[in-house]
Parts: C-alpha cells; structure tokens; sequence
C-alpha cells in the first residue's frame, strides 16, 4: 500500500473561448474546470464520474501534461508541474494515457509491434538489443500473443487495440496511469476482460489508476476513491459507496439510479432526474446543479456550496445534502474494504 | 512468449511480387519512356531537319508517323520531346509537391505560420490558373527557366491547402496525443505520426499533377511562352497539327497518343500508390 | 410490468418474423448476419432485442421496414407486419407500410433530421405528406407533439435547428416526428446509446409512457440488458446472427436459459456487488456458420454433441424459449451464476 499522495491538484481551473469571433464582443467564455481540488494515494484506484462535458477528459488531459491548467496547481510526487512549459521526462513518463477510441488511438501506418517498440527506442528505457524482447513481454502482459507485433491496428479487434494502448503507455514504466473512457466503447464481454487487465496490472504493478467513466457499475467496481463532477466542478467526493446508498449529493444520487441495471421491476413512474444540463458557457448562478435539483432552496442560487468535509474521507459540496442513514453507509463501507483491497 | 518472436519470414524478392499491379505496369510504362527519351534520339533522324519537299506525308514506310508541314519527321519529332516532356512534369511536380508539402504541414501545426501562409495562399489562388502562370512568364519572358520559375511560384499552392487541411484532421486524432504524452520530440510526432497520414493526398495530386504540368508547358509552348520553336514539344506539335487536322491528322493525333500513354502510366501509378500508402484500406 | 401482455392469447401480433435470413452479398463470400431468426411482438408490447456488436440487431430491424444495405439481401423467411407480409414490397408498398403502421428511431437523430431546416419545418412536412393542410392546426399539432414528448418551450423550440438542440432533446423530436401519424409500430434502433445516463432514463420513460399511453408496440435495439431491464417486457437474445433465448424480461434476466444469456449477464459490472475480477466470457463469436451451436466454443457448459448438432429456439418454461440441448439440465446452475454474479 502507498503512503501518502502521489499526485495532489490544487485550484486547478481550466476555461476556453468558444463560438464565433466577432468584432466588438469577446468570445463566449467556458468553464470547462472550476477549482479542482483533488488527492490521489499512491497505488489506489480513483474514479471520476460524470455526464458528458462535465471536464473528465479535460482534468484527465491536465494530469498527463496534455493541457496547461489556466490557474492552480498539478503536484506529482511533491513537485509542481503545472507551469513548467515542458515537463520533466521522468514525470511526463511517470504519468500516462489510455485514450477513449481504440481505433483513433493508434497510428494506422504503424505496425503495433513498432507503436510499442518506438517508445523503448527513443526514451532508452532498455538497452536496444533487449528492446523487441521487451516489446514482446508487454504484448504478453496485455495478454497478446507477440506474434501480433507485424499486424496493422485495422487487422486487431477493438479489444485487441485497447490491449495494445496499454502496453504501449506501460512501456515508459508510468507510476500512473490515467484510462480515459478505455472500456466505455467495448462490448461488455470484452469491457470485463479490459477491467480484469486494469485491475491484474494495479495489483501487479502497483500502479496508480485514474479511472474516467460515465459508467458508475464500472467505476464502483474498479475504484477505491470516487470523484463526481458536475459542470466543471467536483459536487461530492468520498468511498465508492457514494454511489449508492451512501450518496450526501441529490446529483450522485440521481446519476446512481438513472443507471440501467440488469434487474427486472425497476421502473419509476419519474426520471430519475429530470431536465437538461444547462448551458456550460452560462451555468446556473450559485450551485450549478440546481436548475434540476429536487431539494433547491433559495439559498442554491445565491452562494456555491464548497466542497466540504461530511464525514471521515467524504466531502460533498451542497447546502442541502441528502440524510444518509448511518448504517447503510457502514454496511457499504464494510462491501467496500471486503472486496477490492485485498489487503496485502 | 518472447521465444515466439515471429518477424514476417520475407523473402527478398517477394515485396516486388507483392506490389500492386497497377504500379508496376505504370512504372515499367514510364521507365519505357525514359529509354525512348534517352536512347530514341540516337536512332531517330534529325527532328528539325526541314524537307520541304515531303510535307504533309501520311505514315508510311519512310516516315513511320509521316511528315508535318515542313516535312520534319513526326516520329522524330515525337521522340526529342519526350524528354522534354517528361522533364518538365518531374520537375514541375517534384519541388512543387515537397515545397506545398512542408508549407502545408507548417501552416497545419504553427498558428502564425498558418495565418501568413493562408494568405499568401488565398493571393495565389485568388487568380485564375492559367493566367497567373502566363502573366509570371510574360513578366520574366518567355523561355523555359523562366516557365520554372512561374511553375514553382503557383504550384506549391494546392499541395499547401490540401496537405494543411490534412494535418488538422489528423491532429484530432488521439495517436497523436498519445505521441505526445509519450514524450516525443514535437519533430518525431511530425515526421513518425502526422507526415504518413497526410501524406497520401498529395501523393496522388502529384500524379494527376504531372499530367497537369505536361500540358501546362504544352499550353505556354503553344502560345509562343515556353519551348521556343523549332525545338519539338508535344503541345506545339498538337498546336500545329490543329491547322491541318484534315489534310494531315497525324500531326496531331500521334504526339496526342504519347500525352495520353504518360497520363495513363501515371494514372496507374497513383492507383497502385494509394493501395501501398493505405495498409487500412485493403 | 409486462403484465398486461403475460397471457400469450391477449394481444394479437403486430409484427411476426418468421425463419428469416439474411446475407451481405458481394464480399469475398457472402455475411450472413440473420440465421432463422423467428419472433413475435404483440400489440403494446415493448420487445428488447438484445446482442453485442455485429450480432445483427440493426440488420433485423432495418429490414422490417425495408432499409436494408443494397448488399443485403433476405435470403429467405417471412416478416408480417399487422398481417401484410413485407418481404418482396415494392417501394410503394414500402411507403404505404411507412406511412400506414411502422416508424423508425435511430441512435442518431442528427442522420434523421435535416439540418437546413428548422425541427418545426420538419414536423409540418412530416403532417403535410399525412395529408393536414391547415396551417394553423399543424401549428397547433406540432406544438401538442413537442410537448407531448416533454420539449419545455416548444412554440419557440420549432424554430430551432437541429444542430442547436442537445441529444436528448433532438431524440425527443425524432420521436415526436416518429409518433406523428400514430404508428403501431416504432423500432427503435440504440436510441439512447449516444446519450448521457440521466438524459436516457428521461427518453426510455418517455418511450415507456408513450407505449402505455396510445398501445403502441416498440422493437427496441441495444447492447445494454439494463436497458432491457428497465422498460421492455420480453427480450431476444442475439448470438452470431441467431435467437438463442427469448422470453419474459423478467424470468430471462433471473433465470436464463442460456448459457450466453447468462454468460452475458454475470460479465456485467453491477453497483454494489463488487468483486476483485468479473467473469468474461473467453475467446470471440464465429465468423463463419458452424455447424452446432454457435455458442459451443466459448460455453462452459458444452458437451461434445454441442459442436456438431444444432438446437432450435425451444420453449423452455412459461413465456421463455432457449437454444440450447442442456436448458433443462442447467436451470438451477444458469440462475445461480447470475444471481452470485
Ligand atoms: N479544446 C476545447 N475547446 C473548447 N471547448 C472545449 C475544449 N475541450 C473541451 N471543451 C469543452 O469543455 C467542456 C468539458 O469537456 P470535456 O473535458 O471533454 O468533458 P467530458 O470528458 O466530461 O465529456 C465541454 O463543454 C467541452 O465542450
Ligand atoms: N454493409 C455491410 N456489408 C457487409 N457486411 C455487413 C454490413 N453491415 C453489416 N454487416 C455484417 O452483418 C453483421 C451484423 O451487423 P449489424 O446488423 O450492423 O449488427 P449490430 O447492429 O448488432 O451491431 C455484422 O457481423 C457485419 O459483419
Ligand atoms: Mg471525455
Ligand atoms: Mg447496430
């Protein structure tokens, strides 16, 4: 088990110019993250969770160096990275990215044999002659068999493309490992083999995982910590418990039962939260989320809510959180620890 | 695992056996005229000897091709401009094809190279073709080096636009995050990730280009811009035959045969490039 | 749910598909991607069809409409819409099926809609070709239309373009244009996969609610057995191009038949049952036709007369028919592997 964070944003902000240029009028400004505050251990699993353009990818991006934060502070191992124009090697390779599409993540033109050989080569990570036995082993600990080194990326299944982004981010030896969206296009049969891969490497390994997912069954199954955001802000905070009965946000709550699960009679009579997400270039003023909150009170529309501590390792950041019955967040606790901690 | 190391057993001569067909017969078909270009002249009579008394002579024995209005040989004459010809689409296309590249991926990767080249660029293309070209010799004066000289001012053009627009989809695409989060040299991700994948546009413009410029210099030929006669041309050659179409069709048709056997060769060519430059679409 | 539709002599079919086959020709050799596919959908009911990609849901369900692929090709079986036979139609025919009984939704309604024109525009000619020609009644209608399918604001959202919508709310439109001239049937081909979690809730209730409202049956497609789950009363399971289950939502999702289906729903991830690995299911569908059940490669149950004999869909229960020699034999193992997960 790791001590202490590896990775610690602080105030991290993100905004972008969008819609037309005009003359005159400046350009629509958008919000896409709004004083991230967030502490990741190392060798644990965090999962962020939201509906589409609430920032995933873009905090996702800001982590591996991709998007330079306007504001705030991005702390690997104690050392900021956030201003620096060019990162430190070792932190731009101890920091890496499985990206959503399979298809689009991979250089068509490039046998993955030499997509993965390529970073061996150039960063010097084994000596050269070692460099295809190595390229072979990561083929073999993605699960591919290293006679695909010759194939095209077109000539693999989706599976086998998401297979070998992994071994390719795992060949610069990363500390951590941010998967944006990585299972989200598979099928589930082979979404369940790319989860157990995340999950054999993080144990193996000991790697640290950042898990970006609209999918709450996926991220409560993988993750240790759970992060909820809601345009552009981090609402709640907390054990992967949050996710169900556990849940302080009326946000996380809804999102929690909107998901379609495999068990006949559930239907509600109502959605489970109702309305659109609101514009992001013009949020809600106060508590972006409460415009389809079913608990809004005046006070929502005056003052944000900050993200604060409810509980021991819980924040949540609302005027008016839902009661959450003691026992029912010990009982989720206890689920927690029994399963994905081994505890070794 | 590792012992399974499986590297394609190729042997050496099986990727010529492997290239597609259409780029094989269309580089045998261009190959064949640069022979006939180098070595035909040796053989043929003199292209610009006049003999005023066999003018207008149909094909035959004598004159395989026959004879123009000052009694040239036709085939002869077809012959010196092959290499004329074919040395002015190679070097029409190729600094005008590596220059609108490397313009194209600049303008496609730098915001300020991007703004100063799109507009240099819409000043290019804001005239027709055509004119712009005869208006740059007219400029210099006629003459061949000059006809480069407009070539490489106008030509890098739509390679730019083509390959830059290029660039900006595949930049969208994630392999090149992924190349950057790797940390790659902002040249590797150029020349590793972004060239192969624009590359394939450009490539076939250039083949339909070398057509283009061949009758570009025809064109500048026939209007008294380009080749200066008597030195035979193509073009010139048509452009003069046109005047005795009926009396003497040959005059025109026989050089018109050998534009059409380069286009053709080159049409193959750019088919069997495209097939060799997509692995990912087979 | 699914209550109004148990009895199986309750509501007559609205759409029978009977051994139907269909190939993408013109390949190297020819796809098949429908192999003696037969089910039924009553009146009111919504029928999940449920299969990963590739498995044919969209090829089955385009061609009950006549939307095929020019390269595909209904080789041989029977689809009767409302009793009207539907293979071997005409483009008239087709039309008059169209107009008459069925309407299509698609996962994106950006391909459905047309982009020069405003969402109002679009359901005016949608009533203008129903033959409605008072304009301020189509107004009216329109107006009623949008807001049925919960458009908030909908006089002034009609003069919006289609790019200016979100998802949801184009899905919204796509389906008030489906539900237009009434139809008795609407296939639905992954109408919420493009969408974020609580926007599909809002569309499958909708579409649940519609159906309840006016007895309209849907064909619903998707990967998702959540989705499934949530608003459908019997389900098809898709296979390489085959049924190999069938049945009532609910006992197939708590006690399959199928080792697939099972197979299937065990690799789910599902909230509050974590465990430190999920089961897959190993090795991929078959390409090519084999000659047993498709299924026996993968299947942890097969025996060996599995690979060389195929089963048929046969009833396996009340309301529940399964594809499989051992779906007696494996009742009580099936129901446990997916309720332990
Ligand atoms: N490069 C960009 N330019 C303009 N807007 C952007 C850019 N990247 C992201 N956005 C906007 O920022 C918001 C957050 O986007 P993103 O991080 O991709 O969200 P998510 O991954 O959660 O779907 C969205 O509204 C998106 O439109
Ligand atoms: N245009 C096409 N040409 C050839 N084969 C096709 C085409 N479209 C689909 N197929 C084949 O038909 C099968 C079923 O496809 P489809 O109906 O789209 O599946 P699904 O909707 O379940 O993902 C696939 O295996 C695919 O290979
Ligand atoms: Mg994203
Ligand atoms: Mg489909």
């Amino acid at each position: 088990m790791g001590s202490g964070p590896i990775l610690q944003l602080s105030g991290v902000s993100k905004s972008f110019r969008v819609g037309p240029r005009t003359i005159g009028r400046p350009r629509a400004q958008l919000r896409a993250l709004d004083h991230i505050d967030l502490r990741v251990e190392a060798g644990k699993t965090l999962g962020i969770v939201g509906e589409s353009g609430c920032g995933k990818s873009t905090l996702a991006r800001i982590i591996v160096g991709l998007t330079r934060p306007d504001a705030g502070t991005v702390a690997y191992e104690g050392a900021d990275l956030s201003r620096a124009r060019r990162r430190p090697l070792a932190a731009a390779l101890g920091l890496q990215m499985v990206f959503q599409d399979p298809y689009s993540a991979l250089n068509p033109r490039m046998r993955i044999g030499d997509a993965i050989l390529e970073p061996l080569l150039v960063h010097q990570i084994v000596p050269r002659a070692e460099a295809p036995g190595e390229r072979d082993r990561l083929l073999d600990v993605v699960g591919l068999s290293p006679s695909l080194a010759s194939r095209y990326p077109h000539e693999l299944s989706g599976g086998q493309r998401q297979r070998v982004n992994i071994a390719r981010a795992l060949s610069v030896r990363p500390r951590l490992i941010v998967a944006d969206e990585a299972a989200s296009s598979l099928d589930v049969s082979v979404q369940g083999q790319i989860l157990n891969l995340f999950s054999d490497l993080r144990d193996q390994l000991g790697l640290t995982l950042i898990f970006v997912s609209h999918d709450l069954n996926v991220v409560d199954h993988l993750c240790d910590r759970v992060a909820v955001m809601y345009l552009g802000r981090i609402i709640e905070e907390g054990r992967p418990s949050i996710l169900r009965e556990g849940a302080l946000h009326h946000y996380t709550h809804g999102l929690a039962s909107a998901i379609p699960q495999p068990i006949p009679g559930r239907r509600r009579a109502q959605p489970a939260i109702s309305g659109e997400l609101p514009s992001p270039t013009n949020p809600p003023s106060g508590c972006h989320f409460r415009t389809r909150c079913p608990a809004r009170q005046p006070l929502c529309a005056e003052a944000s809510p900050p993200l604060n501590p409810a509980a021991p390792d819980h924040r949540v950041a609302c005027h008016f959180p839902r009661v959450s019955t003691p026992e029912a967040v010990g009982r989720n606790h206890a689920a927690d620890d029994l399963t994905v901690s081994p505890s070794s | 695992m590792s012992a399974a190391s499986i590297e394609r057993p190729v042997a050496p001569s099986a990727w010529i056996a492997r290239l597609p067909v259409p780029l094989v017969a269309g580089t045998v078909m261009i190959l064949l005229a640069v022979i006939v270009a180098t070595f035909g002249p040796m053989l043929a009579p003199d292209p610009l000897e006049l003999n005023l008394g066999a003018t207008l002579q149909a094909p035959g024995a004598g004159h395989w091709l026959g004879t123009d209005n000052f009694g040239r040989d036709v085939l002869a004459r077809i012959i010196a401009a092959t290499s004329v010809d074919l040395q002015f689409g190679f070097f029409s296309v190729l600094p005008t094809f590596v220059m609108g590249t490397a313009l194209g991926v600049l303008a496609g990767t730098n915001r300020w190279m991007d703004a100063v080249l799109m507009r240099v660029l819409d000043l290019v293309v804001a005239f027709p073709f055509y004119v712009l070209i005869i208006a740059i010799v007219a400029t210099l004066g006629p003459g061949v080096f000059n006809m480069y000289i407009a070539v490489m001012l106008v030509g890098w053009a739509s390679y730019a636009r083509l390959v830059r627009s290029e660039v900006l989809v595949v930049a969208k695409h994630q392999y090149i995050e992924a190349a950057r989060a790797l940390g790659f040299s902002s040249s590797r991700v150029l020349w590793r990730h972004v060239l192969p994948n624009v590359i394939v546009q450009p490539v076939l413009l250039a083949t339909t280009n070398f057509i283009a410029w061949i009758l570009v210099g025809s064109a500048l030929g026939f209007l008294g811009l380009g080749v200066q006669p008597p030195a035979p041309e193509w073009g010139v050659m048509i452009g003069e035959g046109r005047v005795y179409l009926y009396q003497a069709p040959w005059m025109a048709i026989f050089p018109g045969f050998a534009i059409f056997y380069v286009s053709f060769a080159a049409i193959l060519v750019g088919d069997g490039l495209s097939e060799v430059l997509r692995p990912d679409v087979s | 749910m699914g209550k109004a539709v148990q009895n199986d002599t309750l509501a007559p079919p609205i759409l029978q598909v009977d051994g139907l086959n269909i190939e993408y020709q013109g390949g190297p050799h020819a796809a098949v991607a429908a192999r003696d596919v037969s089910f039924t959908i009553r009146r009111g009911e919504i029928f999940g069809l449920v299969g990963e990609t590739g498995s044919g849901k969209s090829t089955i369900l385009r061609s009950i409409i006549g939307l095929l692929h020019q390269k595909a090709k209904v080789v041989s079986g029977a689809i009767r819409v409302a009793g009207h036979e539907v293979t071997g139609l005409d483009q008239a025919g087709l039309s008059d099926l169209r107009r008459e009984h069925v309407a299509m939704i698609f996962q994106d309604p950006l391909r459905a809609l047309n982009p020069v024109m405003t969402i109002g525009a679009q359901l005016a000619e949608v009533m203008h070709a129903a033959g409605l020609r008072d304009r301020d009644a189509v107004q009216r209608l329109i107006v009623g239309a949008l807001e049925r399918v919960g458009v908030a604001d909908a006089a002034l959202r009609m003069r919006a373009y289609p790019h200016e919508l979100s998802g949801g709310l184009r899905q919204r439109v796509a389906i008030a244009a489906a539900m237009i001239r009434s139809p008795e049937l609407i296939l639905a081909d992954e109408p919420t996969t493009a969408l974020d979690v609580t926007i599909q809730d809002q569309i499958l209730t909708l579409l649940y609610d519609l159906c309840r409202d006016t007895g309209m049956s849907v064909l619903l497609v998707t990967h998702d057995l959540g989705v499934v789950a949530e608003i459908c009363d019997r389900v098809g399971v898709l296979y390489a191009g085959r049924l190999v289950e069938t049945g009532d939502v609910a006992r197939v999702l708590t006690a399959p038949s199928h080792p697939y289906t099972a197979a299937l729903l065990a690799s789910m991830p599902r909230i509050g049952e974590r465990q430190s690995r999920l089961r897959v299911i190993p090795g991929r569908p078959p390409e090519l036709s084999v000659p047993g059940c498709p299924f026996a490669p993968r299947c942890a149950y097969a025996l060996a007369e599995c690979g060389t004999i195929r089963p048929v869909l046969e009833p396996a229960g009340a309301d529940q028919a399964s594809a499989c020699w051992r779906r007696d034999q494996l009742r009580t193992c099936l129901a446990e592997e997916v309720s332990v997960g």
